[in-house]
């Protein structure tokens, strides 16, 4: 079936179109070239004066696994509050803070969202996150496996295992939890935290394996890189929220030996020491080392006021910040010799200090970044504030009357730290489609989406060209996921089903002989039963999964393709 | 893909063929003797893995590995017994079954969806159609569950995994319960299995509380436990001095159901030497009045312990698909077991909307009740209409208005279960053909029908 959408202004920054009027097309889910013949479309939209992107992906959304429900078990609250009525298409659902697989499907889809990437995947956990994740409707997903606290891949460091079996351990996992990327968060933290350390700094050796966090960041690093895999490994650094973490930060940047990395959620790793209250922003200091180099990207992990609830691997950094739980209630579990995961409800004040610094730290982070190729619109939601904060946040980026308005009303001390008031540059909506389509589509090596071009899903938003960017990006116009109409000014018209994204690099099996006994005698597992098989995520819930390509050793990851 | 599974036979779930009788029989099975191993076992929260079964016509048998409760349910769920549906007792076809099921619920005000011992897709079925009848939905563990639930909503928890006991644990503490009882090779999988941080010899066990078979129970690195016996029901105290002791505002106190203070203050300062510690308890053991309250204690002991060292609670649980079930409601509610559908919202009330009591407080007309992992979990005695759907084998009497036989997941058909540390779900495999249809089918066609 031909569909077409008639006279919208296209932002398509992966083909260079900057507000260009133009007829967009698609059949059976794809966009096609104009039809040659005088074929008249089925189906015929006029968004004249309208705006068109393609659907919008958020590449670091905590919605799926262990945390995230144990995050519901702990605060029945957020969805006594927050609770959205059945209809013949939609289900009773709910929450704000950590909404129901369903609520968290519509409200994305009704955002122009059409793909969503859990970022923290815990290996033994996989099963589960893609179980949740495959009653989330309407969008795709996709994972990142966290590897860099497993006793397996420590007691292959401490052995002095080489680069090629580490290579295929990590494709191995990427293979087994059906994911997309590799995470590390708070390398060897996790694991230092179960033998009772609290601190592990960057070149720190961690206790019983004697590995440094920076070792083990340049191995996977480096594994990634030599397996192909698009995305580069994507790092939540040592030190978390601590006073300071911007010399960690820099240090991890520097360390990086040309090869990508993406810190992830790089606001909660951009905090100085200065001021009478020890606490100041590292922004700058953070936006000239990604601009000076080419191989960091980042995401800004924007923290927003109000309630919401901060749900981490990093159980190192959770335990210390448990002391700021808002209710006062909080959990950390440690999780099958593989990661932990710690969940600590939080509200942000703009009265208070240092919320009112960080909230001005992302935003300096975004505004002095460059390039939007290489820096992502997240909230790292939940923990700097639920995903549906993002039009606000959009708003906050391309209006500067508004930003400076909103800068008025935070403390003032933290308003005479920041140089936000300082800063007058206003993302264009082409920079916004860069940074929520085009560019998180590059990082993760999916080809086929976020553009408009031939072949390309047709995954489409169509905005109204409002003035307040907020409503606009709120409540789009139409949203089509692979071509079906399923969200109509902000409400839901189609429930369907997503698709899950994965890589599969090339690997020497061989490693399932050093697995295989690991599992056996430590893990209380069969190697056999760990791994998810492709048939199986069907039964998890997903669509189907589409395979990206990865690139043979590749200098940086793969561009997508030209149309 | 590439042949992951060690299983010799593909798992398979066949449609259903309706014979004269009304009795649906499988289609021709091949009866020849087939073994298969790495085999996972569906029968209690831990999930064990390591079982080797045999099937042939006689039925299936554990051939290695297993315990007493896997060889009684996995023999049970023998082929050659072909399933049936009733109707007020007497054998019906499927579809009537189904239809009258149906009825039931079109006709319900409020009905009540409980067991819920099923896999995934099953509990996902039914929140489906609760969802859409209305209704109460909870667990026949729902009580249990709700003495973790409720000190983790008041104040949350730390807990850990199995994998993380059996390498780290030096010293793990077992409150109220003797685990093996529902948990039959705890000690053996878990505890003293093969680590990478602790050798066997140096973990100590100790036990408190009236726990049936703990002296069974001896290390396997040949230290036997610790004992301290008393009633459960005084475990919210013994903990709540001990939680004391750790914050060192408590000097002295009366012995506590013969358990000494100075016990207490050993207890304690093993904890706190302790490099790993764990705290277990299995919350159905713990069953007095405000149990809850005896967890929240020892979540306070273990807060504090981790100031100074690392210290951990599991709360064993997972048997008929607890956790799962409750895994399910989180993530598609946002609240455990024990919620209610009512005018197109979800709401949940931990002590309204217990089946039980629901049943008992005449608040349901209605109980659909599902029992797929084992015969005996029968439904609470009601007059209000039931429907069962239920693993062969279960008779009632009086008879429900509604009993469907249903397969049994992890034998039957694939599906997905949560081990009892509620972290790891484990791919459960079909192991022999069989005609009997799934919770989540049954359910589908009810709801189809209503």
């Amino acid at each position: 079936m031909l569909t077409k959408l008639r006279g919208g202004t296209v932002y398509d920054p992966t083909h260079r179109v900057d507000g260009a009027v133009r007829d967009v097309y698609w059949r059976d889910g794809r966009i096609v070239p104009p039809p040659a013949d005088g074929e008249r479309p089925i189906e015929e939209f006029d968004i004249t004066g309208r705006i068109v992107m393609s659907g919008a992906i958020d590449l670091h959304t905590h919605i799926g696994g262990g945390k995230v429900n144990l995050a519901r078990a702990l605060l029945p609250e957020d969805h006594r509050a927050h609770s959205c009525v059945r209809t013949d298409l939609t289900r009773s659902c709910g929450g704000h803070v950590t909404p129901t697989t369903f609520a968290t499907g519509y409200r994305y889809a009704e955002m122009g969202y059409t793909a969503c990437f859990e970022p923290a995947i815990v290996p033994a956990n996989a099963r589960h996150a893609h179980m949740e994740m495959g009653d989330i409707p309407i969008v795709d997903k996709g994972g990142y496996a966290m590897l860099g606290s497993d006793d397996f891949l420590l007691r292959m460091l401490a052995s002095g295992a080489p680069q090629a079996a580490i290579n295929d351990y990590v494709a191995w996992t990427l293979d087994a939890t059906q994911c997309i990327g590799i995470k590390v968060v708070n390398p060897g933290g996790i694991s230092a935290f179960k033998f009772n350390a609290r601190k592990l700094d960057l070149d720190e050796p961690s206790p019983h394996y004697a590995v440094t966090p920076r070792q083990i960041l340049t191995v996977l690093s480096r594994a990634l890189h030599e397996l192909g895999v698009p995305h580069p490994l994507h790092v939540h650094g040592c030190n978390l929220g601590v006073p300071g973490n911007v010399e960690t930060t820099l240090a991890t940047i520097g360390g990086a030996e040309g090869l990508p990395l993406h810190l992830t959620h790089i606001q909660f790793h951009s905090y100085g020491t200065e001021g009478e209250r020890k606490f100041s922003s590292g922004a700058a200091r953070i936006a000239e080392a990604i601009n000076a180099q080419p191989n960091i990207s980042a995401d800004v992990g924007q923290i927003m006021f109000g309630q919401t609830v901060t749900a981490s691997g990093d159980t190192m950094a959770q335990w210390r910040n448990r002391t700021f739980a808002h209710p006062k209630k909080w959990l950390s579990m440690d999780i099958e010799c593989d990661a932990g995961c710690g969940v600590v409800p939080f509200r942000y004040r703009d009265v208070n200090f240092v919320n009112a610094l960080q909230w001005a730290i992302g935003l300096e982070i975004f505004l002095l970044v460059d390039d939007p190729w290489r820096v992502f619109l997240t909230t790292d939601h939940p923990n700097g504030a639920p995903f549906t904060s993002y039009p606000h946040l959009v708003r906050l980026l391309m209006d500067r009357t508004f930003r400076n308005e909103q800068l008025l009303r935070v403390h003032e001390g933290a308003r005479a730290a920041s140089n936000l008031s300082t800063i007058d540059r206003e993302y264009s909506l082409y920079e916004i489609a860069i940074m929520t389509r085009a560019g998180p589509a590059r990082i993760l090596g999916l080809a086929d989406r976020g553009h408009l071009g031939i072949g390309a899903a047709a995954d489409v938003t169509v905005y109204d060209d409002l003035p307040d960017r907020e409503a606009m990006f709120e409540r789009p116009a139409l949203v089509f996921k692979d071509g079906v109409l399923v969200a109509r000014a902000g409400s839901i018209v189609n429930v369907t089903r997503g698709a899950t994204h994965v890589v599969k690099p090339d690997y020497d099996r061989g490693i399932e002989t050093t697995l295989r006994p690991y599992f056996e005698r430590y893990r209380g597992m069969r190697l056999g039963n760990v791994a998810i098989g492709e048939e199986e995520l069907i039964d998890c819930g997903s669509s189907r999964l589409i395979r990206h390509g990865c690139g043979a050793r590749a200098a940086v990851p793969a561009a997508p393709k030209a149309p | 893909m590439k042949g992951r599974r060690s299983a010799a036979v593909p798992a398979r779930v066949s449609g259903c063929t309706r014979e004269a009788d009304g009795s649906f029989a499988a289609r021709e099975r091949k009866m020849t003797q087939h073994r298969q191993s790495d085999v996972l076992c569906p029968f209690c929260g831990l999930a064990c893995d390591d079982l080797a079964i045999a099937s042939d016509a006689a039925g299936v048998r554990v051939t290695t590995n297993g315990c007493e409760r896997s060889r009684r349910l996995f023999h049970e769920g023998s082929p050659g017994r072909p399933g049936q549906a009733w109707v007020a007792g007497e054998a019906v076809p499927l579809e009537r079954a189904v239809d009258e099921a149906a009825a039931i619920l079109r006709e319900a005000m409020q009905p009540a969806f409980g067991g819920l011992a099923t896999d995934v897709a099953g509990i996902r079925a039914v929140l489906e159609l609760a969802d859409r009848t209305g209704g109460v939905v909870d667990h026949l563990a729902g009580r249990a569950l709700m003495r973790n639930i409720l000190p983790l909503q008041e104040s949350g928890w730390i807990t850990t995994t199995f994998a993380e006991v059996r390498n780290r644990a030096d010293l793990i503490v077992v409150a109220g319960t003797d685990i093996v009882s529902r948990f039959p090779r705890f000690f053996e999988q878990v505890a003293f299995g093969d680590a990478m941080f602790v050798q066997n010899a140096e973990r100590d066990v100790v036990f408190i509380g009236a726990s049936a078979a703990v002296d069974a129970v001896t290390g396997a690195g040949g230290r036997p436990p610790d004992i301290l016996r008393c009633a459960n029901e005084s475990l919210a105290e013994i903990f709540g001095v001990v939680h004391g002791i750790l914050l060192g505002c408590v000097a002295d106190h009366a012995a506590i159901d013969g358990v000494t203070f100075e016990t207490l203050q050993l207890l304690a300062e093993r904890m706190r030497r302790a490099h790993y510690g764990v705290l277990a308890w299995v919350a159905g053991d713990l069953d007095f009045p405000h149990a809850d309250l005896a967890v929240a204690a020892i979540c306070s002991c273990i807060r504090v312990l981790n100031e100074h060292t690392r210290f951990a609670g599991l709360p064993i649980a997972g048997n008929d698909a607890d956790t799962t079930a409750n895994q399910v409601c989180l993530w598609q509610t946002g609240y455990p077991v024990r919620i209610a559908f009512a005018g197109g919202r979800v709401s949940y009330d931990p002590h309204r909307y217990g089946a039980d009591e629901a049943i008992e407080r005449g608040d349901v007309d209605a109980l659909m009740w599902i029992a797929s992992f084992d015969a005996d979990r029968i439904p609470p005695a009601t007059s209000v209409p039931t429907i069962v759907l239920a693993r062969p084998g279960m008779h009632l009497s009086p008879p429900a208005a509604v009993q469907i036989d249903v397969a049994t997941p992890g034998l039957h058909h694939p599906g997905h279960f949560y081990r009892g540390d509620n972290v790891v779900a484990v791919r459960l495999r079909g192991l022999v053909d069989s005609s009997l249809p799934s919770v989540a089918g049954v359910v589908a066609q009810i709801a189809a029908a209503v």
